[in-house]
């Protein structure tokens, strides 16, 4: 489903990822994990199209990202670490911009189906600006598979979430992967490592794949 | 629907719903522009513009033939809209010279009259503060002016005088003095028959009302962006970044929100145009169609100061910084565009600056509202710098998604 090949990207001088390899097939459950600032953002920005590699080989597909203009709006849904809303407007506003379908599907989707699971129906009417953060984060992933996508993106979707929360996330998530999406998550939750079948340490630029079951301290070890 | 325009749909819901909001700014800020207006009229003309020269005049004693030179002045077309003469004396006068209530302080001498037809030059003096106001430093220049043209006839006159009596002519002088003083003088004082007339304002063409009405909406124009940094802020890195992951890029961005200013703007104005049109019938009893139909002439400005706007938004750390960003440029450029002070009084070097700030041409726009004369020129200089900003918005808005 996803190949990913040599991917660099620097901020100015600095090199954050430095030939980058991944791999990830249809119903995988991809963790990559790292220390703070270690460019972990960074690399699902690249691949949800967000930025640009200076170099490297993006195939989602069969499909080369570089070649073929909406690959990623087809195949990717992307939920930032940061809440992508427009916060004056209401929680109908903001999923109708991400749905291509039409507002009656968007609707149904929204009350019976895979969607239910984020409970969104009863804030469709809210403003944005007026709902806690657990509640914008399940808005932001509610945008992301709109369009229901493919490959689910996701940048540390449990941070500073309540326990409720993520535990709807997580019921969503398992649902997703039971439905053959594919999901890459930044994470520091161990309920969302369990989840992934394969787990990927970036460390100083590179990009290299661990054993899914590590955990505690042979993981820290891992990241430091 | 694509997503460019679901998302263009969704952004005007956010810009038209704060048009009330906007609307209330507009009027304060009307009411601001209209204080700026006032205090520039009355810097730059202080009290003359809405009335005459006020002229002090002070006589030595009682006499009926200056009083009749004084009726006559005063009755004479070219004088009587100019200047009021007021009598006073020496004291009051001068008090009136030195809080502003009079431009010029006139000491005429009780003989004046007599001593002219008796041939003794004996002069009027007339004082002016020494701060004098424009009106007042205009009359002072007219002033030495006609005394210097008077005293070049003069000097011919006593040349002329000089040579009949080297060349013992006494006999044809007293003819000789005449003609000359009659030659000279018509010559000296009906300039029109030497010089072209050409009237020159510090406003340019438009009067002073219309000038400061054009400043005014330029000033609005460029002041409405401070109202609208709700929708036109930066987006949050995460937006920007998904934004960007659907393929709406920078350019995409800065125009939608371009556009979405600019309608706002556009509907903003016509409903102010239109109260103000409907007050204009009430008070006066007709509709003002024909400045309703010069409203176009302002889209290039419009649009200027929209791309404006959303590039310093964009260019600025927080919509906080923005909104003082705008303020302080609209002012600055304004000021040396002459918005504030007429180009004219300022110095040369600001003249030459403003010809390349868009708020010149902005004043262009407005004062083609004014007075229907539209030039194409100006409007086409106007979306270039509309082009430019666009081009520079769009490059802050790619500079923030990349982080």
């Amino acid at each position: 489903m996803i190949k990913v090949k040599n991917i660099i990207y620097s901020y100015g001088k600095k090199r954050v990822l430095d030939g980058v390899c991944l791999t990830a097939a249809q119903g995988d459950c991809v963790a990559v994990a790292g220390a703070n600032g270690c460019g972990k953002s960074t690399l699902l920005s690249l691949l949800a199209g967000a930025l640009r590699p200076q170099a490297g080989e993006m195939i989602y597909g069969g499909r080369d990202a570089a070649k073929e203009k909406n690959v990623f709006q087809k195949m990717v849904g992307y939920v930032p670490q940061d809440n992508p809303l427009f916060e004056e407007l209401t929680v109908r506003d903001n999923l109708r911009l991400w749905y291509s379908e039409s507002p009656y599907s968007m609707e149904k989707d929204l009350s019976s189906g895979i969607l239910s699971v984020l409970k969104l129906s009863e804030m469709l009417s809210l403003r944005v600006s007026r709902l806690s953060g657990g509640m914008k984060k399940r808005v932001s992933i509610g945008c992301a598979l709109a369009a229901h996508p493919p490959i689910l993106i996701l940048d540390e979707p449990s941070a500073a979430l309540d326990l409720i929360c993520k535990e709807d996330i997580r019921r969503y998530l398992t649902m997703y992967l039971k439905q053959k999406g594919t999901i890459l998550i930044t994470t520091h939750e161990e309920a969302e490592l369990d989840l992934c079948n394969r787990l990927y340490i970036l460390k100083k630029g590179k990009l290299a794949e661990r054993d899914p079951k590590l955990r505690g301290a042979a993981l820290l070890q891992e990241l430091a | 629907m694509k997503f460019y325009w679901r998302l263009q749909l969704l952004e005007g819901k956010r810009a038209f719903r704060k048009l009330p909001q906007i609307l209330l700014g507009a009027v304060v800020l009307i009411g601001i522009v209209g204080t700026i207006a006032f205090c520039g009229q009355k810097l730059l003309y202080q009290d003359e513009a809405s009335g005459r020269i006020q002229i002090a005049v002070v006589m030595d004693g009682e006499s009926e033939t200056v009083d009749l030179v004084l009726s006559f002045l005063e009755h004479m077309e070219t004088v009587a809209s100019l200047c009021s003469f007021t009598r006073t004396d020496q004291a009051k006068g001068m008090a009136m010279l030195k809080d502003g209530r009079a431009a010029a302080l006139m000491e005429v001498p009780g003989s004046l009259v007599e001593d002219i037809i008796s041939g003794v030059n004996t002069p009027v003096r007339v004082i002016f503060p020494k701060d004098s106001a424009v009106a007042g430093s205009l009359l002072e220049a007219v002033t030495s002016a006609g005394a210097g043209t008077l005293a070049s006839a003069q000097y011919g006159i006593y040349a002329a005088y000089g040579l009949y009596l080297n060349y013992g002519l006494e006999s044809e002088l007293n003819q000789a003095y005449d003609d000359l003083n009659r030659i000279y003088l018509s010559a000296a004082l009906n300039r029109t028959n030497l010089f072209d007339n050409e009237s020159s304002s510090a406003t340019g063409e438009l009067n002073v009302a219309e000038y400061y009405l054009a400043s005014g909406l330029v000033l609005f124009f460029l002041l409405w962006g401070i109202t609208c940094g709700s929708f036109l802020g930066k987006d949050s890195l995460a937006l920007s970044r998904k934004l960007r992951a659907a393929g709406i890029g920078a350019v995409k961005r800065s125009f939608g929100r371009w556009l979405n200013a600019f309608l706002v703007m556009a509907a903003g104005v016509g409903i102010l145009a239109l109260l103000g049109a409907l007050f204009f019938l009430v008070w006066t009893g007709t509709w003002p169609k024909e400045l309703l139909l010069h409203l176009p002439a302002l889209l290039p400005a419009m649009a200027c100061a929209c791309a404006l706007t959303v590039f310093l938004y964009q260019a600025a750390p927080t919509a906080g910084s923005g909104v003082l960003l705008i303020f302080c440029v609209a002012v600055g450029m304004l000021f040396l565009a002459g918005g504030f002070v007429p180009s004219a009084f300022l110095p040369g070097a600001f003249h030459t600056i403003s010809n390349f700030l868009p708020v010149c041409w902005m004043m262009q726009s407005a004062g083609a509202f004014l007075t229907g004369e539209f030039v194409f020129w100006d409007a086409a200089i106007l979306l270039g710098f509309t082009g430019i900003f666009g081009i520079l918005g769009a490059f802050f808005v790619r500079r923030e998604a990349m982080g």
